[in-house]
């Protein structure tokens, strides 16, 4: 009898060994797979955090290169009228007036590209397309080249007070150039040698134009003025 | 020559407005009037630029495009944004077209053409000459307002009125204030003179302190007019 109830005593303790291990091995089992489960939660707060990174931005920056690439295709083009013109039209006396109020406004257009959008630039270029002198070549090549850079040179153009105003016209046979610019403050670079500049312009038109043409030039405080008028027909003098 | 379109451009970003700058200002009929990458700024000068049309971008710092639109209701509106979910929105707000960035020439060109084709539209309209309906004792009538040159209340029944069209027909209006009259007829087109006489300022020859003679003939006598002390000022005013 004492047998038999130490055998039953033996099978519960065995028993309650192998269900203390399968308990065990259970909650071993779980905590793995909490442990798991953790994991995975933190990786998942990972991607929404990388979600959470405006696509936008990209596509924002993608439409400022686009805009820069723009800049820079537009102005090599222009560039490379503006070279032609140098290279392939200048060597004669006169060109047609056409051909250098186009070198001006290709002039112009290279030149924004040091502009901020909001600076005031005002460019108005006319001439009457029916008009016969259009085509004549009665222009000093390059004449216009020096108003227009000074203009460029000498504005400040990081002030949003200032401004450019290019105003080019043929009229009947009179071509006009206005240019006025609010002059930079600072102080200007010093040069030893004015190279091709406002003087070089005056003894061309002396040499080209003779009693045919005006050129003024006036500072008022910090705004200065240039106009330039040639009577573009010979037979008048 | 075609008219041009004055236009206002504005974006928050400086390479975005570089870009569309250099855009417009390859279209012959757009005239670039000023630009702007702040919107309060424009908010600010609006009064003083003269322009038809406003290329936007819709999301900026402080007044956004959808706002700008329901501050200036009669100017035309054309949004430029990089984000294509304002589409709906836009089309739900009287804007003419909705570009999405990058800005491609084609489509900027044609925007502008839809422009140009509700510039045209309206034109006519804002020429059309002014009307007002009445009810006369034969009927309701349309009129023009040119055609009115001299109303008067009507001997019988002071709430009639009876109008002189310059061609001398008499036509008798029924129950209807001066106020009322006064409302479509504006001044300075119209002028009332005294507290049962209200005439087209068209038809003044000379007047005195007291006495407006005109040009409106009636019973083949030259219409002469009291001026109502009450009346004198505005009188004055508009002459």
């Amino acid at each position: 009898m004492v047998q038999i109830i130490s055998i039953i005593l033996l099978l519960i303790l065995v028993f309650v060994v192998y269900q203390n291990f399968i308990l065990n091995k259970q909650l071993k089992k779980h905590r793995q797979e909490m442990h798991q489960l953790q994991q995975k939660y933190a990786g998942e707060n990972l991607t929404s955090i990388n979600t959470r990174l405006n696509p936008h931005l990209f596509k924002n920056i993608l439409n400022s290169i686009q805009s820069h690439a723009y800049q820079t295709y537009y102005t090599i083009e222009k560039l490379s009228n503006v070279l032609d013109y140098v290279l392939y039209e200048t060597q004669a006396k006169y060109v047609s007036v056409r051909d250098e109020m186009d070198f001006a406004k290709n002039l112009i257009e290279i030149n924004k590209i040091k502009l901020s959008p909001l600076f005031d630039l005002r460019v108005k270029i006319k001439y009457d397309d029916t008009n016969p002198i259009v085509d004549k070549p009665l222009m000093g090549p390059l004449i216009s080249i020096d108003l227009i850079e000074n203009a460029f040179k000498h504005a400040d153009i990081q002030n949003p007070e200032s401004f450019i105003s290019i105003v080019m016209e043929l009229k009947g046979d009179h071509f006009s150039l206005a240019v006025s610019n609010k002059i930079s403050v600072k102080p200007k670079l010093q040069k030893s040698k004015s190279g091709f500049g406002q003087d070089s312009l005056e003894s061309r038109l002396q040499l080209l134009y003779p009693g045919r043409y005006t050129l003024e030039k006036h500072a008022d405080e910090d705004i200065y003025f240039a106009q330039l008028k040639i009577d573009l027909n010979e037979k008048d003098h | 020559m075609k008219k041009t379109i004055k236009c206002v451009l504005i974006d928050d970003e400086i390479p975005g407005l570089t870009f569309l700058k250099r855009l417009c200002e390859q279209i012959d009929r757009l005239e670039i009037v000023k630009v702007y990458n702040q919107s309060e700024k424009f908010l600010h000068d609006k009064d003083s630029l003269d322009f038809d049309l406003c290329i936007t971008d819709i999301q900026m710092p402080g007044l956004s495009g959808v706002e700008l639109v329901h501050l200036m209701p009669d100017i035309y509106f054309i949004f430029t944004t990089a984000y294509k979910e304002y589409a709906v929105e836009a089309y739900e707000l009287d804007v003419v077209d909705y570009i999405t960035k990058p800005v491609k020439m084609e489509r900027l060109e044609k925007a502008i053409e839809k422009v140009v084709l509700l510039m045209d539209r309206q034109e006519p309209q804002n020429v059309k000459t002014p009307t007002l309906t009445v009810n006369t004792d034969k009927g309701k009538m349309v009129l023009l307002h040119e055609n009115i040159k001299y109303i008067r209340v009507a001997t019988q029944d002071s709430r009639d009125k009876i109008m002189h069209l310059g061609d001398g027909t008499e036509i008798l209006v029924k129950n209807i204030s001066f106020e009322k009259l006064a409302a479509a007829l504006k001044s300075p087109q119209f002028i009332r003179v005294n507290k049962g006489e209200m005439i087209a300022t068209a038809i003044v020859t000379y007047y005195s302190h007291d006495l407006i003679n005109t040009s409106l003939n009636i019973a083949s006598k030259p219409l002469k007019l009291t001026l109502g002390a009450p009346y004198k000022n505005d009188f004055i005013k508009v002459l």
